[in-house]
């Protein structure tokens, strides 16, 4: 027989309480737990939970799947107030999925994520009220010009009278597209759309800033200008969450980032952290002008005292990976001229978060 | 919210530089005006003006009606002078009028809707606090605008024609009002096709959909306004009434449940979609009832218009319902918190309003209220038909007959709604169907139902023809409804075990809603009460 209930939960939601329920919760779930256990029934109107929390954008065990493709599998961080955090990740990772559910465009299949509190699944609305989103896509209207569409979007944000005008002037005059107020969008080129899309996303004056892929198919200039406008938003307090596959560029502008590869996040922290992290952190370029063909094996020797991996030989160019230590260097060195090679050119490097993005991931699409 | 310091600037140095103060004065009118009109009215009405198409449009008919008042003044010549010429000048009019009216503004909506989700905007727009009745609503406005302002272009031509004599004033507004009415429903109709198509081929072929109906639509209205201007309408000031009261009372009813079903389509998933559709879908069936009523009460010294209003309430009932009952019980069974948080916490609020929570146990509890009721009132409704409408002789059995029908009806309706209730719960194990599939599983339901049987019949008959037989058939709603009438074939027993089946699946489907009553309280959290709070100060000092 068929039971008819509404409260018989379907996969989904039922995984999502033993997720919950699961010793195995992370410390975030144990805080909703804890929320929900101190629960205040009031007489009248409805009850109240405390849900404190100090982050501003925070998602907690965030799954998303389409039939058997996992664009976001158990998925958890947090970024306080003021903090830029850098999304990273290839292709198809589940960056613009997760996105989309923190700017309520989509339901998590299991999971929660907040802004300022707000659960995206319980109180959409409030959480569009503290955020800005600027998808990939520029979503723009035929027939109207510059102003005309920041207008409407302020109205659509239910901003009116003198504050909508300034809300207005300040967009323009910050975004830099004062001068292009009275063009028609249709014209306009692409780092001119970005430079609009930003103004949409901030004519609220929203807390949380969503940048999905901001810098995608912007010149230099434009991309400097983006990133000092970002830099500005973050010295005025909005909080941050931008795509990019620009890599030198979110490193100079994050506080955080997480790498996400096939919707798992595989590392999260500051640079230097997920940079500590990594097996090895500098890189060695020698360039040899002898026996190439037995520097591998050479080096190998090294391998089990120094720890040395990535090898890389291009021409007379020898690349590897290593701690970073001087003294690791010098070994290095010494190691090939005692062992007769040519040794014309040492040099050493950190990593930058490019390698580090290729190191942990490993270009897999689903 | 974080703030940013905005600059205390003077209003002039904010709003476009007007020299002159008057028109200062007025432009800063507009905008506080602007502030509290719905911004998609606001955005859709610069854009349609803007537009190539509304240019165009606009152009084409000011040429046309120039060009029919001069063309068909010197047509008419001389006798226009000492004739009635009204009908032919009217005609023309009204077919310059109708063109744009009924063919371009529903599809100009259409295409305008259309275009915000192609183009993404509609996902800014439903992150925006822009409420999905705004969003549906605005559209609709800026047609209605479109529409008041070709009627202007138009309406010194008319009024020029109607000094021709020949029409009555009466005429003209019926025609008038019934074009605005028309174009208003097919514009409704586009904004509705446009919403619930998610995929480019589904727009596609409504917007096909959509064209064949404007098509012929304004074939029909232009067909309506020759017949109607060149011979008249003969009919009494009774019907005229109620032919208005249908056709007026039908637009805005319909309109509410396409425009209900599109503004909840455009709502996240997590909100309640389902209770403001059940709401409309009660506010229609309460119109056709009093449509049903007036066309038999008023009417009953003729045959004609009790038994039209009747049948095509009775049977346009029974449509919507079936259609609408199988999406409604094929709606998830999931309810986010919010949703809970929603409902009544009492356990009276609660045995009250059970049947407007959204998901399918109470939705089965709401349809088969419904039918039941329906079915009862169909029952009395032709019984009474029977006894007071002069001319109307349905034979000695006809109450007999009528309990029948009133039974056999809602009793298979019911039972192939829990059978398709059961059906899409299997299936929602392990996927996410939308409620539309109801109405594919209904069909499976209703078609497996009548097929088996039969087959199996037929099987043991050795495939000779067969004569309806009540063990094999009786979940053969097709054959069991066309003997009906015969006792013999389907005898008080039949009629009463496909009954007994109908109740049951009723009890069931309230028996398995019992537990929905329990009282209880979804918690909110304290952030989000706050949040509430001050968005009401914020609505109050606004």
């Amino acid at each position: 027989m068929t039971h008819f209930d509404d409260s018989s939960t379907s996969p989904a939601s039922s995984e999502i309480e033993s997720a919950q329920e699961s010793e195995t919760s992370p410390p975030l779930a144990s805080a909703e737990r804890l929320a929900s256990l101190t629960t205040t029934a009031s007489s009248s109107g409805p009850p109240a939970v405390h849900s404190e929390t100090a982050a501003t954008i925070e998602l907690r065990r965030l799954h998303r799947f389409f039939d058997k493709t996992k664009a976001v599998d158990d998925i958890s961080f947090s970024v306080g107030p003021g903090q830029v955090f850098g999304y990273i990740g290839p292709n198809g990772a589940g960056k613009t999925t997760s996105m989309r559910i923190l700017a309520t465009l989509d339901l998590p299949t299991y999971g929660d994520a907040y802004v300022n509190g707000f659960s995206v699944i319980n109180d959409p609305e409030l959480v569009r009220r503290e955020l800005g989103f600027m998808p990939d896509a520029f979503g723009t209207y035929r027939n109207v010009n510059c102003r005309e569409y920041l207008d409407f979007f302020a109205r659509a944000y239910g901003l009116i009278g003198r504050e909508r005008h300034e809300r207005l002037k300040w967009v323009l005059g910050f975004t830099g597209a004062e001068g292009m107020a009275n063009k028609p969008i249709r014209g306009l080129s692409k780092g001119m759309k970005q430079r609009l899309c930003m103004g949409r996303a901030l004519i609220h004056d929203p807390a949380v800033l969503i940048l999905d892929e901001p810098a995608a198919g912007l010149d230099p200039r434009a991309r400097i200008q983006l990133r000092q406008m970002i830099s500005e938003l973050a010295e005025r307090g909005k909080t941050i969450l931008i795509s990019s596959h620009i890599l030198t560029e979110l490193a100079e502008i994050c506080d955080a980032v997480g790498i996400i590869e096939q919707g798992r996040l595989l590392a999260t922290g500051s640079v230097d952290e997920i940079q500590a992290e990594q097996q090895n952190l500098g890189e060695l370029k020698l360039r040899v002008l002898n026996r190439l063909d037995e520097v591998a094996s050479a080096l190998q020797q090294l391998h089990d005292k120094l720890d040395l991996d990535n090898l890389l030989i291009d021409g007379q160019l020898v690349r590897v990976g290593f701690s970073g230590l001087l003294e690791d260097q010098a070994t290095v060195v010494t190691h090939l001229v005692s062992q007769g090679f040519q040794v014309a050119e040492v040099n050493a490097s950190k990593k930058s978060l490019e390698d580090v993005f290729l190191q942990v991931t490993e270009g897999l699409v689903q | 919210m974080s703030t940013i310091e905005l600059s205390s600037d003077s209003d002039d140095q904010i709003l476009p530089e007007l020299r002159h103060p008057y028109l200062q004065k007025f432009d800063r009118w507009c905008d506080s005006v602007g502030d509290r009109i719905n911004p998609i009215l606001v955005k859709e009405t610069r854009q349609a003006l803007q537009s190539r198409q509304f240019l165009l449009t606009f152009s084409l008919i000011l040429l046309a009606a120039v060009g029919w008042t001069i063309g068909g003044s010197l047509s008419l010549m001389p006798n226009i002078y000492y004739q009635p010429s009204a009908p032919r000048m009217m005609l023309g009019f009204y077919l310059v009028l109708a063109l744009p009216m009924i063919l371009v503004v529903p599809v100009a909506a259409f295409r305008s809707m259309e275009s915000e989700m192609e183009d993404g905007t509609m996902e800014l727009l439903s992150i925006s606090v822009l409420s999905p009745w705004q969003i549906v609503l605005g559209k609709l406005g800026s047609a209605l605008l479109q529409m008041m302002l070709y009627l202007l272009i138009l309406f010194p031509c008319m009024a020029y024609a109607y000094t021709l004599r020949g029409v009555e004033m009466s005429l003209v507004m019926g025609l008038i009002s019934s074009l605005f009415l028309g174009a208003l429903q097919l514009t409704v109709l586009g904004i509705f096709l446009a919403t619930v198509a998610r995929s480019r081929a589904l727009r596609t072929l409504n917007l096909l959909a959509l064209v064949a109906t404007v098509f012929g639509s304004a074939w029909g209205f232009s067909l309506a306004a020759f017949e109607l201007l060149f011979y008249g309408f003969n009919t009494s000031a009774e019907e005229i009434a109620f032919i208005a009261y249908t056709s007026i009372g039908g637009v805005v009813v319909i309109s509410i449940l396409l425009l209900t079903v599109a503004a909840a389509l455009l709502k996240p998933e997590s909100e309640n979609r389902s209770t403001s559709i059940r709401l409309a879908l009660l506010v229609m069936t309460g119109f056709v009832l009093s449509a049903m009523v007036i066309g038999v009460y008023n009417f009953t010294s003729d045959l004609d218009v009790p038994m039209v209003s009747y049948v095509s309430g009775t049977l346009f009932l029974t449509v919507l319902w079936t259609i609408a009952s199988s999406m409604i019980v094929a709606e998830g069974n999931h309810m986010t918190a919010r949703i809970r948080r929603e409902l009544p916490s009492s356990f009276a609020g609660r045995l009250c309003l059970t049947w407007l929570t959204p998901g399918p146990t109470s939705g089965l509890v709401f349809v088969t209220s419904v039918i039941w009721l329906l079915a009862g009132i169909h029952y009395l409704g032709l019984s009474w038909i029977e006894e007071n409408v002069r001319g109307l002789s349905m034979g000695g059995s006809a109450s007999w007959m009528i309990a029948r029908i009133s039974l056999l009806v809602p009793s298979y309706i019911i039972c192939g709604l829990v059978l398709s209730r059961g059906l899409m719960h299997l299936i929602r194990l392990s996927h996410n169907p939308r409620p539309i599939f109801g109405i594919a599983m209904l069909a499976i339901v209703a078609i497996f139902s009548s097929l088996i049987p039969y087959s199996m019949q037929l099987h043991f008959n050795e495939y000779r023809q067969i004569n309806y037989d009540a063990t094999w058939q009786k979940s053969n709603w097709i054959f069991t409804m066309m003997y009906a009438d015969n006792e013999r074939l389907v005898t008080s027993d039949v009629i009463l075990s496909i009954t007994a089946a109908g109740v049951s699946g009723t009890i069931i489907a309230w028996a398995a809603a019992a537990r929905l009553t329990r009282p209880g309280k979804i918690a909110t959290p304290e952030n989000v009460l706050k949040a509430q709070k001050l968005r009401a100060q914020d609505r109050v000092v606004a």
